[in-house]
């Protein structure tokens, strides 16, 4: 059975600059079902990422609604978006934004610390996912430590801290090379496989858009169109001597 | 594995519960950013280090004054009645004390007194060996004498004549003190004379008379002059200014790691205990070195003008409670002025750390 993990419906942004108006989305309906892989696509001023901050909980709407889980995000006082940032949501940037004072295990156990898991849970827990996501020897390793491959790895480690059912990424890809990126994009497509949980991702990256189950358009602050995948035909091509 | 949220109605009876507001962990942050920039911290540290420093070396140099205004007039009170007593218990007056009472209550004066005669006796031993036979007849004479004074019967005699030697002492001490001091209040008046603003209402810039009840302490912020009091402020307004704009700085830099916190479901009181933590605990270790700054400064100014006088005064109530206070005046200072500049970081929104844009 599949439910709306997502539902917008009719999302109007505007923001006003001085005298000026500028209308980032012009009444945008989605549905993103539990489990899916989503990727948002559109040319820069599209309203990508407006959508994408609406879809995430990170803003609200001028007009219209969004319902995470049936919960309209509007009504949720500060209290409740912390929660549910805590524990729904996972988020992945394009400038991995890993806290750059705290190893990287402590960085995937600050969520869960939040969350309320005691110390020893909270590490155990962080060492699993480290491992799951390929870094099982290098959790005391500072951020400057790591390759921004590793790094991105960490942020999905530690957006994956608490089981969200969503997991929001923000041009995950955007600063890793095509190699790294291909691989990031593996992870993320197996964790959507093997947890269930749903990705969203506004990105430019072409290499998601096979690993995506649809794939929205957006153009001028509305919704172009709404591709599934087996509709795509892709032609990625890759140089001679990377994977 | 994932709770499944009916309603919100039931996600708020949850909510107080599990959002964790955990201080170790903010104080761990705190900690880890302090290290991060640890010359930056020392520079804003040190700014607390020399406003808290001139405000205790103020305090303590006030102190000092008061205790050497009222110390020696304290002794000389305390002599007075002494002398008095033993003179009427020699005199026999009526009411006077029994001898042994005298004796024993006045044991230590008794003993310094006897230690004293001793060591004259010591000496002019010591000279009669180098003297000529006449001057030996002379010594050996006043030594006799001397041995004479330490007999058991002598002993009131030679308490009275001990107390009025410490007397003379004390009243020698007071007067070169007091003439150090009265220079020292006409530096003072006469820099409070100078261009003050109008609004000044016309205090007192003598100090006020030294009370003989005065314990010292806590008196020792009368004796301020206008002028300490206003450069004080002014240097504690100074030190905020500094501390408010370094910590304006710092969660300027860290917008990225403030709204990827809040994304991970940090609230907002999360936020402004990390700011308010971090500008404690460096106003906390400032503060401690500006109050051992200050008074060593202060001691070492006050031994160049009074000597060692300065140590037999030392008013260590006073001086304590003016660290206290110190203390008080940097914690709240460094905590104060981190509000705003936490509150700032709090009121960041989340979509601050996703601001690469194209």
């Amino acid at each position: 059975m599949q439910q709306n993990i997502v539902r917008t419906r009719d999302v109007t942004k505007v923001y006003k600059m001085g005298k000026i108006e500028v209308h980032a989305l012009r009444g945008v309906d989605l549905e993103i079902r539990a489990g899916e892989y989503i990727s948002i696509m559109g040319p820069s001023g599209s309203g990508k990422s407006t959508l994408f901050n609406m879809v995430g909980g990170l803003d609200k709407p001028t007009a219209g609604k969004v319902y995470i889980e049936e919960v309209d995000v509007a009504q949720l006082d500060a209290y409740e978006l912390a929660w549910l940032r805590c524990r729904k949501i996972g988020y992945i940037f394009q400038t991995f934004n890993i806290i750059p004072v705290m190893t990287a295990l402590e960085n995937v156990t600050l969520p869960m610390v939040f969350a309320g898991l005691t110390t020893d849970e909270a590490r155990d827990k962080g060492v699993e996912l480290l491992k799951r996501v390929g870094l099982g020897d290098r959790f005391s390793h500072k951020p400057f430590e790591l390759s921004g491959g590793q790094q991105q790895r960490v942020a999905i480690a530690r957006a994956m801290a608490n089981d969200p059912s969503l997991i929001l990424a923000d041009e995950p890809t955007g600063n890793l090379d095509i190699k790294t990126g291909t691989e990031i994009i593996g992870l993320l497509q197996q964790l959507n496989q093997e947890n269930g949980v749903t990705i969203i991702s506004a990105t430019h990256d072409h290499k998601m858009l096979s690993a995506s189950n649809r794939i929205v358009w957006i153009r001028d602050g509305k919704v172009d169109r709404i591709e599934e995948r087996r509709d795509l035909k892709i032609e990625v091509g890759t140089i001679e001597g990377e994977a | 594995m994932n709770e499944r949220q009916a309603s919100p109605k039931n996600a708020q009876a949850r909510i107080g519960k599990q959002i964790m507001l955990p201080w170790s962990k903010a104080f761990e942050i705190a900690m880890r950013s302090i290290r991060v920039r640890f010359w930056r911290s020392m520079i804003t540290m040190s700014s607390i280090v020399l406003a808290i420093a001139f405000l205790m070396s103020i305090w303590t140099s006030t102190a000092f004054v008061a205790a050497l205004a009222l110390g020696p007039q304290r002794d000389l009170d305390a002599l007075k009645a002494k002398l008095g007593v033993v003179r009427a218990a020699l005199e026999g007056r009526t009411g006077a004390r029994p001898k042994p009472a005298l004796e024993r209550d006045y044991a230590a004066d008794l003993a310094a007194a006897r230690a004293r005669t001793r060591e004259a006796i010591a000496e002019k031993q010591k000279a009669i060996d180098s003297a000529t036979s006449d001057e030996a007849r002379k010594l050996t004479g006043d030594i006799q004498a001397l041995e004479a004074e330490l007999a058991p019967g002598k002993a009131l005699q030679l308490l009275h004549d001990y107390l009025a030697e410490r007397r003379r002492e004390t009243e020698d001490r007071k007067g070169r003190l007091d003439a150090i001091l009265q220079q020292e209040r006409a530096g003072a008046a006469a820099d409070a004379q100078a261009p003050e603003s109008p609004k000044e209402a016309p205090k007192a810039d003598e100090p006020p008379p030294a009370r003989a009840s005065a314990s010292g302490l806590g008196t020792f912020l009368s004796y301020m002059t206008a002028t300490d009091k206003w450069l004080a402020v002014l240097a504690l307004l100074v030190c905020f200014v500094g501390i408010v704009n370094a910590m304006f700085m710092t969660v300027q830099e860290r917008f990225r790691e403030i709204g990827t916190m809040k994304c991970l479901g940090a609230l907002d009181a999360f936020i402004v205990k990390i700011f308010l933590i971090e500008s404690t605990a460096l106003g906390f270790v400032g503060t401690v070195f500006g109050i051992f700054v200050g008074m060593a400064l202060s001691v070492v100014r006050q031994w160049f003008v009074y000597g060692w006088a300065t140590f037999t005064y030392f008013p260590i109530g006073s001086v304590a409670i003016a660290a206290l206070l110190a203390a008080f005046v940097g914690l709240v200072l460094s905590a104060g002025a981190a509000i705003l500049p936490a509150r700032n970081a709090a009121r960041m929104e989340p979509v601050e750390a996703m601001r690469i844009e194209e």
